[in-house]
């Protein structure tokens, strides 16, 4: 392939991706849940990428105090939803994929509803136990779950494989309630958190490289860190230890397209 | 005295990457973040469960390495004290 003025050419002559990944990312489906300082740049690079679905859910309001890092939006979009004014950004941006925007909260009632249809999930949530709803929803139907986030000057990304590897609860296990809502931070550890979290994405779908799982990475921009911390699955862990068996996929989605899973774990026998 | 390395929550609400604490020669890892608590008291509620038990989220670096909190310090080695605390900002 040689180089060419199309959209993806660029990333299709990278030896880790090509024209098969491409249309593997074509066909992908994957949920947003929050489109705030580490969404935006990951959903502008997924987007970007060509990942074909992309569903945004976010109850949020774009305020100004957001612009000093959630660049999806602008001045204009004070006042709008996120999710809304998000998707006609990314439309923008690429009009050859889909994005479904929804006015709402997840919560323990309507999460099967909202994630049913999509092959991966990417975690959000204002609170400590939004974060373990759908940690707990991804463990239950076997869907890989990204986690990025930032505060301050750093940030945390971790991805899960239900059922092989430490999910968000064996990785942060006794995290102090009640921290979430409005922290200071910047842009830039929310631009590094969201990139990253594109490329744990992007790299599931493609079925490339390695996710940052049974560990995270933990980055610092202040100090110019990024440690990887090992954080192996827990058999006593209260959300994937006991009981837990192998995912069975109850969402025909899944058993159109198969398990996402990266290559550097097996393929679950048949 | 010995130099103590923030990551994370810790370096981010101090806005400093080490400080430096009172340590006897014979410290364990777990002494480092329990003097770090008690030096910071905002720091505690992230470091330490309300009875003074170390958070597991919690990690100790030696040298880049985990470590757990009955871990020796040695001489001349850097302890890193991370405190986990996500939050999508």
């Amino acid at each position: 392939m040689d180089f060419a003025n199309t959209r993806y050419n660029r990333q299709e002559l990278m030896p880790q991706l090509g024209p098969q990944a491409q249309q593997r990312l074509a066909r992908a489906r994957v949920v947003i849940i929050g489109a705030g300082g580490v969404k935006s740049p990951m959903l502008l690079y997924l987007a970007a990428a060509g990942v074909g679905h992309l569903t945004i859910l976010d109850f949020d309001r774009v305020e100004l105090s957001n612009l000093n890092r959630q660049i999806l939006y602008t001045e204009a979009d004070i006042g709008r939803n996120k999710a809304e004014a998000a998707s006609e950004r990314l439309r923008q941006i690429n009009s050859e994929i889909t994005v479904e925007a929804i006015d709402i909260r997840v919560d323990e009632v309507n999460i099967d509803d909202l994630l049913r249809g999509h092959e991966i999930v990417v975690e959000g949530g204002e609170s400590l136990a939004g974060r373990l709803l759908c940690n707990d929803y991804c463990i239950r139907t076997g869907k890989p779950m990204v986690h990025a986030s930032a505060q301050y000057g750093y940030g945390y990304v971790i991805t899960m494989l239900p059922g092989e590897t430490a999910c968000f609860l064996c990785a942060f296990p006794d995290l102090p309630e009640g921290h979430g809502g409005s922290v200071p931070v910047f842009g830039v550890p929310t631009g590094i958190a969201g990139s990253l979290g594109a490329g744990e994405v992007i790299k599931l779908i493609t079925k490339s490289g390695q996710p940052v799982a049974n560990g995270y990475l933990a980055f610092s921009v202040f100090s110019g860190r990024c440690d990887f911390i090992p954080a192996p699955r827990d058999p006593a862990c209260a959300a994937c230890g006991s009981g837990f068996g192998s995912p069975v996929p109850a969402d025909p989605f899944d058993q159109h397209a198969g398990p996402v899973v990266s290559c550097s774990v097996p393929d679950p026998a048949p | 005295m010995r130099t103590i390395a923030l990551s994370g929550y810790p370096e981010a609400v101090l806005g400093r990457s080490s400080i430096t604490l009172p340590l006897p020669c014979d410290a364990v890892v777990g002494d480092a973040v329990a003097a770090v608590a008690a030096q910071h008291s905002k720091l505690s509620p992230a470091l330490l469960h309300d009875d003074a038990r170390p958070r597991r989220s919690t990690k100790a670096l030696l040298d880049g390495a985990v470590a757990d909190l009955q871990t020796p310090i040695p001489a001349g080695s850097v302890l890193t004290v991370l405190a986990a605390l996500p939050c999508d900002g």
